[in-house]
């Protein structure tokens, strides 16, 4: 009762609550393509990228949210460009390139006034940073992705699981991947402020492991994914609120048990 | 034009490694051509250039529209796709496609098997699905990758069976390349031997058993085709203990 109490006196704590709602929905719509593709590595990349056009924006003193976008841009046309072009494999290229985005984020941070309050925001989330602003964003990029993901969901199917034939048979894949990888940074982007840097990489993963289990198709796999992180997103939360921590991380270690509990129960049953 | 694929000096470098070098041949219109060679011959690169997976120098000429079963480890069984939606990849714009699924499904022997998934299929049912995948936009050319790869003996002679059964049907060309050299002298009316260049084309009856020797060696011929006189031979048995 304290809570909702909470939730409507207190306008941040309303705007960070409907901004969980809807950054689960939408990590839950991208995490079954990337468990099922193997990007898992991708979307941690990418994570990590925000950090250096975060730190860019602050220092210019200009939209944490623009400078996240070009840095993820950035970030997933180079894996994409490199990937295509060169003959490394996708995942060295994100091993090359995550700490160099890593390293210039601290660097330039290291260059504003509140070095250590800034960059601990960012690592790892700040209910305090969120805007009403931020919400309206959120939700354009939830609108977006989701509509995109529904109306291309056999495109996506069949990209992930042949994409020779895809290919073979008139499916643009290089414009799919395209998509879905600048599809993972916007939700990055739009999540950054709740997550943070550094548990990202869970929101983008733990839905997709548990929708995986018996999944019939992919959007039977996403609907499970959502009803999962809906559910553990809103206990995070709760948990954030009551022994006041952060709650990204709340949120990923509610996931995360939620996850072994379902994995345990499904062995014995 | 009586040829339905005609290819001139076609050469594949891989980083400066001939995989295949100066490749020449035609195929006539309703011949069922099988491609034999050792591992690592170039077969499954052919296959990919003519169907354009990857870049090459020379001249590729596909006279009609061209369905391809690809190698069973191409596919991600992890991924949960129905049959139904692996079979219409060609179709899915056509408002008909749930028709002609059903119709190829029950044709290739897989009726009922619509809303399972493509993962759970034994080797021999997903070879199966992915021939009524290929055939499901009516093609009039037919390129086959491997198909017997992963597949148990009853089930490759079923396969066998049913892509002469649509062959004799259709009047489709076909392209198989196979390890199965019995199967290939049994079932094909002509046969190329690819060793990177082309050792031999013609009639299943004129290829002379030296020239195979000279790509494969005695030992392995006798061990493909010992593979398949023994899937021959547990056939006829079968046969005779239904009978009896």
């Amino acid at each position: 009762m304290e809570f909702i109490k909470d939730i409507l006196n207190y306008e941040f704590l309303m705007l960070s609550f409907i901004s969980t709602l809807l950054i689960s929905v939408l990590t839950a719509f991208v995490s079954p393509i990337i468990v099922y593709k193997k990007m898992e590595f991708v979307g941690d990349g990418l994570a990590h990228a925000i950090f250096a056009g975060v730190a860019f924006a602050v220092l210019l003193k200009f939209n944490v949210f623009i400078g996240a976008i070009i840095a993820t841009v950035i970030f997933a046309f180079s894996i994409y460009q490199l990937n295509q072009t060169s003959k490394l494999a996708e995942s060295t290229v994100i091993g090359m390139l995550l700490p160099v985005f890593m390293s210039i984020g601290i660097i330039l941070f290291s260059k504003t006034d509140r070095y250590t309050s800034d960059v601990m925001s960012y690592l790892f989330g700040n209910l305090l940073l969120i805007s009403t602003q931020d919400v309206y964003f959120l939700s354009i990029v939830t609108f977006i992705t989701l509509g995109l993901i529904i109306a291309k969901s056999y495109e996506i199917s069949y990209w992930i699981s042949d994409e020779a034939m895809a290919q073979f048979y008139g499916i643009k894949t290089k414009v799919i991947k395209l998509l879905i990888l600048l599809s993972i940074s916007f939700v990055v982007v739009a999540s950054l402020k709740i997550a943070g840097v550094v548990v990202m990489g869970a929101f983008l993963v733990l839905p997709g492991v548990f929708a995986k289990r018996n999944a019939k198709s992919l959007r039977n796999a996403i609907t499970k994914s959502v009803v999962f992180n809906l559910f553990t997103s809103f206990l995070g939360f709760l948990i954030a609120y009551y022994f006041d921590v952060p709650p990204g991380p709340a949120i990923v270690l509610t996931s995360f048990m939620v996850l072994l509990s379902f994995f345990a129960f499904s062995k014995q049953s | 034009m009586d040829w339905a694929i005609q290819v001139n000096n076609l050469s594949v470098k891989i980083e400066d490694i001939d995989i295949l070098k100066n490749v020449s041949f035609r195929v006539k219109k309703g011949e069922f051509t099988g491609i034999i060679g050792p591992n690592g011959a170039g077969k499954t690169t052919l296959v990919k250039a003519l169907l354009g997976f990857i870049s090459y120098s020379g001249e590729v000429t596909l006279n009609g529209t061209v369905g391809y079963v690809p190698q069973l480890s191409f596919f991600n069984r992890e991924f949960p796709m129905s049959v139904y939606d692996f079979v219409r990849l060609p179709v899915r714009h056509d408002k008909n496609w749930q028709e002609k699924v059903k119709n190829l499904l029950e044709k290739v022997g897989l009726k009922g098997y619509g809303n399972r998934l493509v993962g759970k299929l034994s080797g021999g049912e997903y070879q199966r699905v992915s021939l009524a995948r290929a055939l499901i936009s009516g093609p009039n050319i037919l390129i086959l990758d491997e198909p017997e790869s992963g597949v148990d003996e009853m089930g490759k002679a079923r396969f066998y069976e049913l892509i002469n059964e649509i062959r004799m049907e259709k009047n489709i060309t076909i392209l198989m390349v196979s390890h199965d050299i019995g199967m290939i002298f049994e079932k094909c009316t002509s046969v190329m031997c690819l060793n990177k260049t082309l050792h031999c084309h013609g009639p299943t009856s004129e290829i002379d058993p030296s020239q195979l020797k000279k790509i494969f060696g005695e030992f392995d011929i006798w061990i493909r085709s010992d593979n398949h006189f023994e899937r021959e031979h547990k056939h006829l048995n079968h046969e005779k203990s239904e009978g009896a």
